[in-house]
């Protein structure tokens, strides 16, 4: 995956740190990306994508109430687009988290662990990144 | 998220369409919470009108599966199609859990 300072930035949103935010970040991300071109399975794979990062960001980022998500979309110069999620929480690399084991029986199978999973397998990269105090994760989708 | 429960024999058939998202997962699980505190012990999910899926909602599926399962009870699939399939599919839950391409399938399997 590419870095950063090649995206041109379409559209950016912040909204609060919670789970209500989620429907306003999913209209915006989807609406977005149809404007860019994309639809049907792409388009449901990036929606999901988003709702695990944020979800997750929500869950283990035990950052205060008044803290924001901001999420951006881009394309970059070979029409690739990316979803960054922003948070100010305590430094948190979803990506060291282990592969779940999707073998696994029902009593064998813990419950959960498939959100940072989703992500990687149903988008085309995911990178993270620290910077200046902030946590970095952006999603590729290609075309 | 609507979910629409009615019984056939013995077993109870949830029908759940519109989103199973971090929002309303937990509305879906105390749905099946419910029927399995009722004393149902094989619930049929049909999955027709599902047009989302999140690892939310593969969760309280999970959790819901495990429940039943030290009752021996189980859930069954049908209506997987779509998205949620993918989500099904990618997740290894096509191979955990009984899918049948119809509920008539389905009852008739019992």
């Amino acid at each position: 995956m590419r870095m950063a300072e090649n995206i041109h930035t379409l559209c950016s949103i912040e909204l609060p740190a919670a789970l209500d935010s989620l429907p306003g970040f999913a209209d915006r991300v989807t609406k977005c990306a149809r404007e860019a071109g994309f639809g049907g399975h792409k388009l449901s794979a990036m929606e999901l994508a988003l709702e695990e990062a944020i979800v997750n960001i929500i869950k283990y980022s035990s950052s205060s109430p008044d803290s924001v998500i901001i999420v951006t979309c881009g394309i970059d110069d070979r029409d690739a687009f990316y979803i960054t999620i922003i948070d100010s929480g305590p430094p948190f690399d979803p990506l060291k988290r282990d592969t779940p084991d999707t073998r696994a029986g029902i009593d064998d199978r813990p419950v959960g662990g498939l959100g940072i999973f989703f992500i990687k397998e149903m988008t085309d990269g995911v990178t993270y990144t620290r910077e200046a105090g902030k946590n970095i994760l952006t999603i590729e989708m290609k075309r | 998220m609507e979910i629409t429960r009615r019984k056939e024999k013995d077993v109870s058939i949830v029908a759940v369409s519109g989103r199973i998202d971090a929002i309303t997962a937990p509305d879906f699980e105390k749905s099946l919470d419910e029927l399995i505190a009722a004393g149902d012990r094989v619930i049929l999910i049909d999955l027709t009108a599902l047009g989302y899926i999140s690892s939310a909602g593969l969760r309280s599926i999970l959790s819901s599966a495990k429940k039943l399962k030290a009752l021996s009870g189980e859930i069954l699939f049908t209506g997987l199609q779509g998205p949620v399939e993918e989500v099904f599919q990618i997740s290894g839950f096509k191979s955990i859990f009984k899918i049948f391409p119809t509920e008539a399938e389905a009852l008739g399997s019992m």
